[in-house]
């Protein structure tokens, strides 16, 4: 489609398989495939759908977020947008030039300098020797390699080559930028900059997809997303929705999921707002959990609440001398710092190292519920908020 | 242990462009007509390989830069490899007769520039086939982040090789002077010769390099055939031996010279380069036609395979 202007990315019913067996067959291999062919007994090879039937259609100056656990085929959906591997079926169109941040490293050359490398990517992307020249400062400043850039890549850190390779695929113009799961290597204020610096490119009309496990970076940077389950879409749309469908999803697995059984069980967990009805921001929360215990001992009884992953926005802990058998635990926490939203419950309960208890609860999700109130305070473009809490303020203007 | 398992409970303002799939409307298959088919036009093709030289010859000198960075005898290497056959062959074969053909004007023309003539012309084969071979593998990272036309990397491997060639002239202007031996006029063939190699190398590279790509053995391969084919290509010896060959179990001797000329195009080119440059005759027209053809045939065959196969470079290397 030449008449679709520079950085359209079209993905239409795309499939690709690879061989299950992902090794080259060897000859004699070949050989045996082919006796049993003749004698009829099927010689098809094993294959495994890696992408099923995808679409997205984004437009030039859009940002579209991918998400998905690991092997869902995430990242085989931006190689072939990159048009490094093809389709088996379906038909990819990507207009314009394609800047791909695919692998921390890849494509610097460890035994080139910085300045070759420079103006190797500069050539390869389709840029002639003066237009490289006039962004060369900007990539060398933004790489904060500075004298080095004379120097052989693999004299750098790993961290100067990782910056260097952003500053690369971010300086160079591209109508089309792919990022795969690579700012989650460089340090806090290098992420921050890299998502200013897409925030800049996307400004100036190109089309970004970003790939990552990073939810909250998914949500500061992209307006759209897909989430990939299996190779197949299982829902696309604004990203903060697929995002929150997401963790959602996450959530439910781990609590499907089997349970290390340490002895010590959760019997029932029960969260109720200030008036045994629905949970509100600001307002205090009742957590009533039922626990059997093969043993008494003293230990210590964590909880922590998470928007579905493991790591909690807040924890409380609780020490005391538990007796064996049943027992109902209570807590009360004055007012609840969150946000409208789905989050989960979770708890642990261990005694010390050293004490001779064996029995524990292993950190997992007990339930989850919905918290009603005021929505999450929108960050600026590109400025991820990491956790969701809520702080009632007052402004003024004098 | 109370755990809800409800269905995925969809937010509250799921109607702005929200759309969850399910799996199960998904089919096993693709529909036939989907498939994609890879038809690669091959003029087509070539003409977007023609838009990216810029990228073979940036390429090309990244690799040139790589190779004799950190290399202390830097850019003698190339020159060693050649250097090195021609001492073998000197102080082992320099006595023999074969090769003491008389120029036109009656000097004797010495082994040592008479083999060194013939390896000269086959650098370039040999230089670009071992490092053309191995172009896609070597090249992986690359190639998962670009995507100009894959046949590139390879032939960005036959500049590398044209750059050794080049370099191997420093060798021979010195035997030249050792020998006190001055070059005829008909030299200036020589880069015909050349240009009509230049096809026959780019078909034998896209063919090696992409069939590497497939069968990782040809690694072991390729030292291989470019031993034999040295030897079996009137590098070190004459071309006229051609003329005479003896087929165990067929009387009387043959003339081979044409049928070898279609087989392997090198065989009149290297003769054609020894000759216009010392005996000082020039192209032999009929042999150069039957190479140039031969040559281009090569090219397309190669380059057929290359296109074919590319589907799978990114998936397989």
């Amino acid at each position: 489609m030449p008449t679709s202007p520079k950085g359209t990315v079209s993905v239409e019913h795309v499939w690709k398989r690879f061989r299950a067996d992902r090794s080259i067959p060897l000859f004699q291999e070949h050989i045996a495939r082919l006796g049993r062919r003749i004698m009829g007994r099927g010689g098809s090879r094993g294959y495994r759908w890696v992408l099923r039937d995808v679409n997205v259609h984004v437009e030039p100056g859009k940002t579209y977020g991918i998400i998905g656990i690991n092997g869902s085929g995430k990242s085989t959906l931006l190689k072939m947008i990159c048009r490094t591997t093809y389709p088996t079926a379906g038909t990819v169109t990507t207009v314009g030039r394609i800047g791909a941040l695919l692998d921390v490293r890849a494509g610097i050359h460890p035994d080139l300098s910085g300045e070759e490398n420079i103006y190797l990517y500069g050539t390869i992307l389709g840029l002639t020797r003066q237009q490289v020249n006039e962004r060369f400062a900007d990539i060398v400043e933004f790489a904060e390699i500075g004298d080095a850039v004379d120097r052989q890549i693999k004299f750098y850190s790993a961290g100067m080559a990782i910056r260097l390779g952003f500053a690369i695929a971010a300086y160079l113009e591209p109508d089309v930028l792919l990022v795969d799961e690579v700012l989650a290597v460089g340090d806090a204020r290098f992420q921050q900059k890299c998502l200013e610096r897409i925030t800049e490119v996307v400004q100036k009309g190109a089309t970004l997809f970003y790939v990552s496990h990073d939810l909250p970076t998914v949500e500061a940077v992209c307006e759209k997303a897909m989430w990939l389950s299996g190779g197949y879409v299982r829902a696309a749309g604004p990203a903060r929705q697929i995002v929150n469908l997401y963790r959602t999803s996450v959530e439910q697995q781990s609590m499907l999921g089997p349970a290390g059984d340490g002895g010590i069980r959760v019997l029932k967990a029960e969260v109720s707002g200030p008036d045994g009805g629905g949970v509100r921001s600001g307002e205090a929360v009742h957590l009533r959990i039922m626990v059997r215990s093969p043993e008494a001992m003293f230990g210590v009884f964590h909880i922590g609440i998470s928007q579905g992953t493991a790591q909690p926005v807040f924890v409380q802990r609780f020490a005391t001398s538990f007796p064996d058998g049943e027992f109902e635990l209570r807590c009360r926490l004055q007012a609840l710092p969150l946000p409208k939203g789905r989050y989960s419950l979770w708890g642990a309960m261990r005694a010390p190292v050293g004490s001779g208890h064996i029995a524990e609860f292993p950190w997992q999700p007990m339930l989850s519920f919905d918290a009603f109130g005021p929505d999450v305070i929108k960050a600026p473009n590109g400025v991820m908020v990491l956790s969701p809490v809520y702080v009632p303020a007052e402004w003024e203007l004098n | 242990m109370s755990t809800i398992a409800e269905p995925l409970p969809l937010p509250d303002d799921a109607a702005d462009g929200l759309v969850v799939f399910d799996a199960s409307d998904i089919p096993d298959e693709p529909p036939r007509e989907l498939f994609y088919k890879h038809r690669p036009h091959l003029l087509r093709s070539a003409g977007e390989a023609w838009r990216h030289r810029d990228v073979m010859y940036t390429l090309a000198e990244r690799d040139i830069r790589v190779t004799y960075k950190q290399a202390l005898l830097g850019l003698g290497w190339a020159v060693l490899n050649p250097v090195l056959m021609l001492l073998i062959f000197t102080l082992l074969l320099g006595h023999e007769t074969s090769f003491q053909t008389r120029a036109l004007n009656g000097k004797v023309i010495p082994y040592a520039l008479a083999t060194y003539a013939g390896l000269w012309g086959w650098t370039l084969f040999s230089q670009s086939m071992t490092g053309g071979a191995s172009a896609l593998v070597t090249n992986k990272v690359m190639m998962a982040k670009t995507h100009f036309p894959r046949e590139c990397f390879s032939i960005s491997q036959i500049l590398e090789g044209a750059f050794t060639t080049v370099l191997c002239t420093a060798p021979l202007v010195m035997l030249l002077l050792v020998y006190h031996y001055t070059p005829k006029i008909t030299t200036l063939w020589v880069p015909l010769y050349f240009l009509i190699e230049v096809p026959f190398v780019v078909g034998v590279v896209l063919f090696t390099s992409s069939a590497m790509v497939q069968a990782r053995d040809l690694l072991q391969v390729i030292p291989i055939i470019s031993q034999f084919g040295m030897l079996a290509t009137p590098v070190v010896w004459p071309f006229t031996k051609m003329r005479h060959v003896h087929i165990p179990g067929i009387p009387g001797h043959h003339n081979l010279q044409l049928l070898y000329s279609i087989l392997n195009p090198l065989a009149p080119l290297i003769d054609n380069i020894r000759g216009s440059m010392l005996v000082g005759v020039g192209p032999h027209w009929e042999y150069l036609g039957i190479a140039a053809g031969s040559s281009i045939v090569y090219m397309v065959l190669g380059y057929a395979l290359f296109k074919k196969l590319e589907v799978n470079f990114a998936d397989l290397t």
